[in-house]
């Protein structure tokens, strides 16, 4: 095994409030960060803001009344968030008031936004909006037949819309097509019931997919074919592999767009943290270990975030708690200084062991 | 035909705990004997064969879950492989690009090739209704499969038959046997699922190793594991519910 980081637990915030009723432990659900703030969304359905950089409560956003899925920012002061109470809300952070409130037809799972469009998974149907006159202008509703669970433009060409559901199927829109039976681009099958989907590549040419039965897909956006499916249950791969390190769900995944790298978030029940690099490369697909993140959570891990700017990795989850996580040594060169400062988990190997790069 | 009717008349088998080690995960304890799970799976079989029915009666896993809240904890759904064809009878149709028209020929496999697609056309929404009834499933080589959506429109994502990659590398019969023996589960806002494990025309040993992949599984996809179990119920379509944690 070539070494691992091992991420130091930098500050913590205790998201909960109720520390009366010890039973009932508020997750949080959802994590965004922009450069003026970070909100977490509990399952309390309140919505909490912190200073980034002094890690202080703001202000907490109240208005919705069921579980909260996904928070976005639209700029680095409105954000966005979409609820089973069947609304998507618009609220400007600043002023922590609700700027918008739009009513769905069903439970509102996920949202994306590109230019002027917002688009929503409502129940097993995607739902377009135009911001600017906040109506909606388009709805596929024969795509999915079970609940969309993420929608997603594509980044450098936001005429294409993609959807993933508890179906399956992955979905591709071509929104320039008026007739929403003629729009669909291409259907990817996934198989297993689909948790998340994002773009990788240097021009987001390839996706990947993570199901609910913690399988991993990686697929070629140019002819819309799977790349590589991992042998199966990655976990039980991994864990033959790397028995040091139990995995036992993962969170997401995250392009490095620096170092053309895919990474992947997992962890265990007791609250590990876990960052795996992804080679997706069809003949010699895998999935290496490169960091841990120690001594943070109790509990899984919902939401988490490598802020490459900042080299930061913000993580939130079931235990209440938002964690940042940092190492003293730049990812890339890391070599030299490593082996002194924080990865003293596996040191001893490592000083018997030619010292290979994690990539 | 799975009839979703609990019967409450449990027969408590014996409740020998023993636990045995799984896979290679010396964390992952099952706290149920693959004996007395045969066992019970024994007496489900005898009910079925002295109170006969005029069809073959499925196999169920009921499980009831606690410690799980549906509004915060993450979704649990997905799909189990399992051991043994569970659903023998499922119509299976390919559409098949030459290569893969060939094998189904050989091996007596229903199957479609692109002319044929063409001749029902996108358009023709009742043609795609006829041919989605007609078939529990598809499958699709590569080239053909990308142009589903375009050949047959939405019909078959409408109604959850979009159909899935066969490709030059598999065994087209393995492939049909695992789309045969593969379940699917979801769990929605009521805290108990059932999932068809297998028929009574399955030997006691088959059910058995179904019955207790299944569980494997499941449990591991759950945070509190086997605390997260409140019961476990196996039966068949008509018989009584026997627990068996």
């Amino acid at each position: 095994m070539s070494q691992l980081i091992n991420f130091q637990l930098k500050s913590q915030i205790v998201h909960t409030v109720d520390s009366t009723k010890s039973e009932d432990v508020c997750y949080i659900v959802h994590m965004s960060e922009s450069d003026k703030f970070i909100a977490c969304a509990g399952s309390n359905n309140v919505i909490k803001l912190y200073n980034p950089t002094t890690h202080t409560l703001l202000s907490v956003l109240n208005q919705h009344k069921d579980s909260i899925h996904q928070t976005l920012f639209l700029n680095p002061t409105t954000l966005v968030t979409c609820s089973s109470d069947r609304t998507v809300k618009i609220f400007d952070c600043e002023k922590s008031t609700l700027v918008k409130s739009l009513n769905q037809k069903g439970e509102a799972f996920t949202i994306d936004i590109a230019g002027d469009l917002l688009a929503v998974g409502v129940g097993s149907s995607v739902c377009i909006w135009n911001l600017k006159t906040m109506k909606m202008v388009k709805e596929f509703c024969d795509s999915h037949t079970e609940d969309v669970t993420r929608v997603l433009f594509h980044p450098n060409d936001a005429t294409k819309l993609f959807s993933c559901s508890v179906d399956g199927l992955i979905c591709v829109y071509d929104l320039t097509v008026e007739d929403v039976d003629e729009a669909v681009l291409s259907v990817m099958n996934g198989e297993h019931s689909l948790n998340t989907i994002g773009f990788y590549g240097p021009s987001n040419e390839y996706l990947y997919s993570l199901s609910h039965t913690e399988r991993l897909y990686t697929w070629d956006l140019a002819s819309f074919s799977r790349i590589t499916d991992f042998g199966g249950d990655l976990r039980t791969h991994l864990q033959e592999k790397y028995p040091d390190l139990q995995v036992n769900y993962f969170v997401t995944c995250q392009y490095d767009a620096a170092n053309n790298a895919l990474l992947l978030f997992g962890g265990n029940y007791s609250g590990l943290g876990l960052v795996y690099q992804v080679n997706s490369d069809a003949q010699q697909p895998s999935v290496v270990p490169i960091a841990t993140l120690s001594n943070g959570h109790s509990d899984i891990i919902r939401s988490i975030y490598w802020n490459r700017t900042t080299n930061v990795i913000l993580s939130a989850g079931e235990d209440g708690s938002l964690c940042f996580w940092s190492n003293q040594i730049n990812f890339n060169n890391n070599n030299q200084s490593s082996s002194d400062s924080s990865s003293g988990k596996i040191t001893k190997s490592n000083n018997a062991r030619s010292k290979a790069n994690p990539y | 035909m799975i009839v979703y009717f609990v019967s409450w008349l449990v027969i408590r088998s014996s409740e020998k705990k023993v636990k045995i080690r799984l896979f290679n995960d010396p964390l992952k304890m099952s706290k149920i004997s693959s004996e007395q799970v045969r066992q019970t799976v024994g007496n489900i079989l005898k009910e079925s064969v002295e109170a006969k029915r005029n069809f073959t009666e499925t196999i169920e896993l009921q499980i009831n879950l606690k410690n799980y809240d549906t509004k915060k904890d993450k979704r649990f759904s997905g799909q189990i492989k399992l051991a043994t064809v569970t659903k023998p009878k499922l119509r299976i149709c390919i559409f098949a690009d030459q290569q893969h028209c060939d094998e189904a020929t050989k091996i007596g496999a229903e199957f479609m090739d692109i002319e044929a697609l063409k001749k029902i056309g996108p358009k023709n929404k009742k043609g795609i209704k006829q041919l989605a009834k007609s078939y529990d499933a598809f499958l699709a080589s590569e080239t053909i499969l990308r142009q589903v959506p375009k050949l047959l429109g939405p019909g078959l994502n409408k109604v959850g038959k979009f159909p899935t990659l066969l490709t030059h590398n598999e065994d087209m019969a393995t492939k049909i046997n695992e789309v045969k023996s593969t379940i699917k589960f979801q769990l929605k806002k009521v805290l108990c699922l059932a999932v068809a494990v297998g028929h009574v025309n399955l030997t006691e040993r088959e059910i058995a190793t179904n019955v207790i992949q299944a569980i494997n599984f499941l449990v591991s996809l759950l945070k509190k594991q086997w605390q997260n179990v409140k019961t476990l119920y196996i039966k068949s379509t008509m018989g009584p519910s026997h627990r068996i944690y």
